[in-house]
C-alpha cells in the first residue's frame, strides 16, 4: 500500500532525503505560493456578502493548498537515495548449521524453515543486486558455494564469533549486509547467547565493522512443552561438613494449576538432595535454592536433575552435571580470649568435629599468662596475641572475645584492622563486659572495620539480661543461620532456642552492614550478628557471649548450638582470601576442549606475587599427568594464565603449584626453585560432549534484535524475511550511488489534489454556494 | 505410709543430724543423736525410697541464692542432694557450707582472669537452673543417693557439657556407694584412674605434687585419711571426646583446706595445694 500511494519502499523515505530537481530558487517558491495565496484570498474577499469570513477562510486554505501543491511539482522534487550499485556488492548469507537447528515442530526442522525462507524468498531477489556468499556455521564457520546442502549438523554453535570471522574476513570487499538465520542460541566460550556482558568487547567489535546485520529468527521464543535446567550455580570447593547452596535455574512453560517440579541432585547414583517447586502460572524461569551436605573430603560428581513432564521432548536439557570439591584442608581460625568462659568452652565444644575448621585458641587465664589450645608446637603464641603479618596473616579467620582494647599494643590493632582490609580476612568481636564500647574498642582502628559504630556509653553496654534471639529476612537466606534447609522450620528451630543471658549495646549499624540475627530485649529489638565488607575482607560483630545457653539448655542431642558455630566459622574462613585461588572460565565444559585456567598468588603478607613460578599438574580422566607452566600476566600483577586443551571427556584435575623462585626471575628457564611448594591450590572441571546445544533451546530473539540494532541492520522472521533484499537495497553500505527518484508522479500528490479540491467542493454545496 | 515417715524424720530431723557447719572448732559438741531415728532414715536412704523425696529442700534455706541470669560468668553451684551418713551427719551436701565456696571464690578471682560471683549457688538436679550452672560440686558423695529421675538428670547435665567436681569421701565403703551412684548415671561408662600429666593438672597450674589433702578432723588426730582411706585418688569421668566430665577427689577433703585456709590449726600447704587442684578444676571446666 505504502509502495503504491509513493511510487518507493518505506526503506527508501526512512534512509533517503527529500529535494528538488529544477535547480530553480526555494524563495521563488515560497514567493510564487504567497502571491497565489493574496490572489486567491481577494477574490474570495469579494464573495464576502455570500459567506461568512470562517468559511471564506476555509475556502481560502484549501484552495492555497491546491495551488501550492501544482506549484511545487514545478520545483520537481525528488527523493534522493543511495542505492549499492548491482553486482558490485556482496552479501553473506549466513546459516546456522549447529544440533539445535534439528529440532523439529510440527514435522518440520528449524534448519528446513532456515532454508525455505533463504531459499525461497531472499537468494534470488538479492542475486539481482548482489554477489551472494554462503556459509554455514556451527562451532567454525565454512564458506559454501549455495545452501542446497548442509553438512552434519555441529555440536556447539559460534554465532559471536563466526560473525567476526565473516566481517573480519571481508575488509577488504564491498560488504553490503551480513543476513545470518539462526535459533540465536550461542554456546560459545567467548561469549553466551544470553549474555549482555558490558564489558564483552564484542558489540563494540561488532558496531565496528559498520556493515548492517539482518537477523532471521528461526524457532519459537517460548516452548511451554519443554522444560530445561538453563543453568546451575554452585560453588566449586568447600570444606568437610559444610553445606553449600545450589542455585538452580529452570525454564518451564508454566503452570495452570499450582503444578510442581521436582529437583533431583543425584551423587554418583545416589540422591542426596530433593526439593519439589511450585511452577507458577506464567512461563519463565523460576530459581531454586538446594543445599549440598558436604560430608567427607573427596570429589563430588553431582548431577542435577529436573524430572521431566510426559509433554517434555527434550529430556538431554533436563540435567546439568557440576563438581563439587570438598578439600582436605582446614580453615585455620584464631580465637583470643580475655578471661575464662562459658562461650569460649561451648565454642570450642561445637566446633570440635568441625572437619574444616581448625581452632587455635589463645586464654588469658591469668593477667601474664595464657592457656593455649589447637597449637602447632609449644612456643606457638606464648606471649599472647600474635604480633606480625606471618603470625596473623596465617590464619582465615580471627575472633576476639572478652578482651579489652589495651590489652594490644598500637601495633596489634593496626595489625589487626590490616588483616581485615588488606589480608582479606574475617575478624568476629564477641560481647563482653571488657569488649567493644566496655573495652575501649572505639579509640582502636579495628573499630573502623566493624560492622557497628562504637562510641562510649554513659553506662556498662554489656549487661547481664535476657535476649531472645530471631531470625531477619537476610538471616533466613543465610548459610551461617541455617538449621533446617526449609525456611519455616528454620525459624521455628531459632524461635525453640532458650534466651541468651547478657546483651551488649552499641550505637547503630553502619550503612553496609547486615544483620542476621536480631535479639529482643524488655526495650525493643536489636541486632545481635551483624556483618559487612571491609576493604578485602568481611567482620562480624556476636553482640553476646551467652550462646553457650542454646547448649546448656536444650537436650544434650540437639545440635542447633553446635550447628551455628560450626556454619559461623566455616563460613567466615570460607570468605578470606587464599594465597592461591585457581579461576577457569567456565565451570562445566560442554563440547568445548579449549580451557583457561588463571591463577592468582599472592606472597606471606598477602601482596600480589609475580616473581614465583607457577604450574599446573594436570591429571586427565584417564589418569594420564601432564605438566604445564603458567605464564605470569604482565598486565596483572600476580595473575598467571594458562590455556589447557582437554579433549577427553570426564573429570580433570588440575593441581596448581606456586614455588619461590630464587632470583625471581620467572623467565629464567634454569630458575633454581624452592623444594616445595609455597601456595597450591586444586582445581576440578567437568568435560561433557554431545550435549551442548540441548540447551537454550528456545529462539533467543532478544540477542538476535540486539545484534540487528547494534549493527544497524533489522531483525526479522519467517513470516517477514522477504523485506530483507529491500532493506539492504536501501542501505548505505557496500558500494553505492546517490539516486534522485522524481516525486511529482506519485499517486499520493494527484489523490491529495483530488481530495482538497472534492472536499471544497462539498463544502460548497452544503453552505449552498456553488 | 512412706510420706508419713519421712514427714516425721525431716522435720525431727535436727535431732539426729549433726551440721559441718556447726562450728566444731569453736567448741561445739555433738549433738545428741536419736538412734532409732536415724536407722530408719539411713534404711529409707539406702533403700532409695527416701531419695524419691525432697528431704531437704533447698526452698527451706532462707540463705539460697536464686539467679536466672548469673550476675557473674562463674558461679560455684553446690549441689543439693539426698544422702545422709551412716553415722547420722545429717544432710551432707551441705558440708563445709558456705565457707567452702567464699573463701575459694575469694581465691579464684584473686588469683586468675574467671569473673567468680562472691557467693556460692545451690541447686538440686531437679531444679530448672540446674543448666544455668555449668560447674557443679558435690560434697561427701559416700553418701550420694540418687532416683531414676536424678540419676537421668545428673547424666543429661553432664552430656550437654556441665562438670561436676565430688570431694570429701574416704574408704571403700563410701566409694561403693558413690560408685554405685554414679553406675546409675553412665552404667556404661568406666571410672578412671588420672595420670599426673593429664591437662586437668597442668591447664593452669603444673600441679605434680599429689599429696593427700586431709579433712580437719582426722589431721587433729594426727593422720591425713579417714574412713580407711590411706591412699588419694584422683579418679574421671571422660565423655566421647575424652574431656572430663567428673573429676573424683577420693580419700581426700578439699572443701576442708579451703573452708579452713583461714585458720591457724589448719597447715597451708594443705590450702595451697587444694586451691590449686580447685582452680584447676574450674579453668579446665571452662576450657574443654
Amino acid at each position: 500500500m505504502f509502495e503504491w500511494l509513493f511510487k518507493y519502499p518505506e526503506t527508501d523515505f526512512d534512509a533517503g532525503s527529500l529535494s528538488f530537481e529544477s535547480g530553480y530558487p526555494l524563495w521563488l517558491l515560497w514567493t510564487l505560493i504567497a502571491i497565489v495565496a493574496i490572489i486567491l484570498g481577494v477574490s474570495l474577499w469579494r464573495q464576502r456578502r455570500q459567506l461568512s469570513a470562517p468559511k471564506l477562510s476555509i475556502l481560502w486554505v484549501l484552495q492555497t493548498a491546491a495551488a501550492g501543491l501544482l506549484v511545487t511539482m514545478f520545483w520537481q522534487p525528488v527523493l534522493g537515495v543511495k542505492t549499492v550499485r548491482s553486482g558490485e556488492n556482496a552479501v553473506a548469507v549466513l546459516l546456522d548449521n549447529s544440533a539445535s537447528m534439528q529440532y523439529q515442530h510440527q514435522g518440520k526442522s528449524r534448519i528446513q524453515n532456515a532454508l525455505g525462507t533463504i531459499n525461497d524468498d531472499i537468494s534470488d531477489s538479492l542475486a539481482d543486486n548482489f554477489t551472494l556468499s554462503f556459509a554455514t556455521f556451527g562451532e567454525q564457520l565454512e564458506w559454501t558455494q549455495s545452501l542446497d546442502t548442509v553438512g552434519p549438523p555441529a555440536n556447539r554453535s559460534n554465532i559471536t564469533g563466526s560473525l567476526l570471522e565473516v566481517l573480519d574476513q571481508a575488509r577488504a570487499q564491498p560488504l553490503a549486509a551480513i543476513v545470518v538465520a539462526t535459533d540465536g542460541s550461542d554456546n560459545s566460550q567467548a561469549f553466551t547467547a544470553n549474555s549482555n556482558n558490558p564489558e564483552s568487547s564484542f558489540w563494540e567489535q561488532l558496531a565496528g565493522f559498520n556493515v548492517p546485520v539482518h537477523t532471521i529468527g528461526i524457532g519459537r521464543e517460548s516452548m511451554p512443552e519443554d522444560m530445561e535446567i538453563t543453568d546451575v550455580e554452585l560453588a566449586t570447593t568447600t570444606l568437610p561438613g559444610s553445606v553449600e547452596q545450589a542455585t538452580v535455574t529452570v525454564r518451564h512453560g508454566g503452570s495452570a494449576s499450582n503444578q510442581s517440579a521436582r529437583i533431583k541432585v543425584y551423587a554418583g547414583d545416589s540422591i542426596i538432595a530433593l526439593q519439589d517447586q511450585t511452577l507458577p502460572a506464567n512461563a519463565g524461569e523460576i530459581t531454586v535454592g538446594i543445599d549440598i551436605d558436604a560430608t567427607d573430603a573427596g570429589l563430588k560428581e553431582l548431577r542435577f536433575e529436573v524430572e521431566a513432564a510426559a509433554s517434555d521432548t527434550v529430556l538431554q536439557n533436563n540435567s546439568r552435571s557440576r563438581l563439587l570439591q570438598v578439600e582436605e584442608k582446614q580453615r585455620r581460625i584464631l580465637y583470643f580470649e580475655g578471661e575464662p568462659r562459658w562461650e569460649y568452652k561451648f565454642i570450642r565444644r561445637a566446633v570440635a568435629k568441625s572437619k574444616g575448621v581448625a581452632l587455635v585458641t589463645i586464654l588469658r587465664t591469668t593477667p601474664n599468662k595464657f592457656y593455649r589450645q589447637g597449637i602447632d608446637n609449644p612456643e606457638q603464641h606464648a606471649n599472647g596475641f600474635p604480633v606480625s603479618k606471618e603470625e596473623l596473616y596465617a590464619y582465615d579467620a580471627v575472633i576476639i572475645g572478652n578482651v579489652e582494647a589495651i590489652s594490644l599494643n598500637t601495633t596489634q590493632h593496626q595489625l589487626l584492622h590490616d588483616y581485615v582490609s588488606e589480608r582479606g580476612g574475617a575478624l568476629l568481636m564477641l560481647a563482653g563486659n571488657n569488649a567493644l564500647s566496655d573495652g575501649g574498642w572505639q579509640n582502636s582502628p579495628v573499630a573502623d572495620a566493624l560492622p557497628a559504630v562504637i562510641t562510649p556509653q554513659s553506662r556498662p553496654a554489656y549487661e547481664r539480661i535476657r535476649a531472645k534471639a530471631s531470625l531477619t529476612s537476610a538471616g533466613s537466606l543465610s548459610a551461617i543461620t541455617r538449621l533446617s534447609p526449609d525456611p519455616e522450620t528454620n525459624s521455628q528451630l531459632w524461635q525453640e532456642l532458650p534466651e541468651l543471658a547478657d546483651f551488649q549495646r552499641f550505637d547503630s549499624l553502619k550503612p553496609g552492614a547486615n544483620t542476621l540475627l536480631t535479639a529482643a530485649l524488655p526495650d525493643g529489638n536489636y541486632p545481635l550478628l551483624t556483618y559487612q565488607h571491609y576493604g578485602n575482607g568481611s567482620s562480624y560483630l556476636l553482640a553476646s557471649s551467652g550462646t553457650w545457653r542454646w547448649q546448656m539448655q536444650m537436650p544434650s542431642e540437639d545440635q542447633r548450638h553446635e550447628i551455628f558455630w560450626q556454619q559461623l566459622l566455616q563460613t567466615i574462613g570460607a570468605t578470606a582470601t587464599e594465597r592461591m585461588t585457581i579461576v577457569t572460565d567456565q565451570q562445566s565444559y560442554l563440547d568445548n576442549s579449549s580451557l583457561q585456567i588463571s591463577a592468582n598468588l599472592l606472597n606471606a603478607e598477602f601482596e600480589s606475587d609475580s616473581t614465583s613460578v607457577v604450574t599446573a599438574n594436570v591429571t586427565s580422566p584417564d589418569g594420564t599427568q601432564q605438566t604445564i607452566a603458567l605464564t605470569p600476566n604482565p598486565e596483572n600483577a600476580g595473575e598467571f594464565n594458562a590455556t589447557l586443551e582437554a579433549t577427553d571427556t570426564g573429570s580433570w584435575q588440575i593441581d596448581v603449584n606456586a614455588y619461590e623462585s630464587q632470583s625471581g626471575n620467572t623467565a629464567d628457564s634454569e630458575e633454581t626453585l624452592s623444594d616445595s611448594p609455597i601456595a597450591t591450590a586444586t582445581r576440578w572441571i567437568n568435560r561433557e560432549d554431545g550435549i551442548a546445544e540441548s540447551y537454550g533451546l528456545p529462539q533467543n530473539a532478544a540477542f538476535l534484535k540486539r545484534i540487528a540494532n547494534t549493527t544497524g541492520g533489522q531483525y526479522w522472521t519467517g513470516s517477514n524475511a522477504d523485506g530483507i533484499p529491500a532493506a539492504i537495497r536501501s542501505a548505505r553500505n557496500g558500494i553505492v550511488r546517490l539516486q534522485s527518484l522524481p516525486l511529482w508522479n506519485m499517486p499520493f500528490f494527484f489523490i491529495l489534489l483530488l481530495g482538497i479540491k472534492l472536499f471544497e467542493w462539498v463544502l460548497r454545496m452544503l453552505w449552498g454556494k456553488l | 505410709m512412706v510420706a508419713v515417715i519421712l514427714r516425721y524424720v525431716t522435720t525431727k530431723g535436727s535431732l539426729c543430724v549433726s551440721y559441718d557447719t556447726e562450728p566444731l572448732h569453736s567448741g561445739g559438741v555433738l549433738r545428741t543423736i536419736s538412734m532409732n531415728r536415724c536407722i530408719l532414715a539411713l534404711f529409707l536412704a539406702l533403700s532409695g525410697v527416701a531419695s524419691a523425696q525432697t528431704v531437704t529442700s533447698p526452698d527451706t534455706l532462707s540463705t539460697k541464692p536464686l539467679w536466672f541470669v548469673n550476675p557473674h560468668e562463674f558461679a560455684f553451684a553446690r549441689l543439693i542432694y539426698n544422702g545422709v551418713d551412716s553415722a547420722g551427719w545429717g544432710p551432707r551436701w551441705r558440708v563445709d557450707w558456705p565457707e567452702a565456696e567464699t573463701h575459694l571464690l575469694a581465691g579464684l578471682s584473686r588469683l586468675t582472669r574467671v569473673d567468680a560471683n562472691k557467693e556460692g549457688a545451690l541447686v538440686q538436679l531437679s531444679d530448672d537452673t540446674l543448666f544455668d550452672y555449668p560447674w557443679l560440686y558435690a560434697v561427701e558423695v559416700g553418701s550420694l543417693t540418687l532416683s531414676e529421675y536424678e540419676a537421668a538428670r545428673l547424666r543429661e547435665y553432664l552430656l550437654r557439657g556441665g562438670f561436676l567436681m565430688v570431694d570429701d569421701f574416704h574408704g571403700p565403703f563410701q566409694w561403693d556407694n558413690f560408685a554405685y551412684a554414679l553406675n546409675q548415671v553412665f552404667p556404661d561408662r568406666r571410672i578412671e584412674e588420672l595420670k599426673r600429666d593429664d591437662d586437668i593438672f597442668h591447664v593452669l597450674y603444673d600441679i605434680d605434687d599429689h599429696t593427700q589433702i586431709p579433712g580437719l578432723r582426722p589431721l587433729r588426730e594426727g593422720r591425713t585419711w579417714e574412713r580407711g582411706g590411706n591412699i588419694p585418688h584422683w579418679r574421671a569421668i571422660r565423655d566421647d571426646d575424652n574431656r572430663i566430665m567428673v573429676a573424683i577427689n577420693f580419700n581426700m577433703d578439699l572443701g576442708d583446706a579451703w573452708e579452713h585456709a583461714d585458720w591457724p590449726e589448719y597447715p597451708q600447704p594443705y590450702s595451697a595445694m587444694a586451691y590449686r587442684f580447685a582452680v584447676n578444676y574450674v579453668i579446665y571446666s571452662m576450657t574443654h
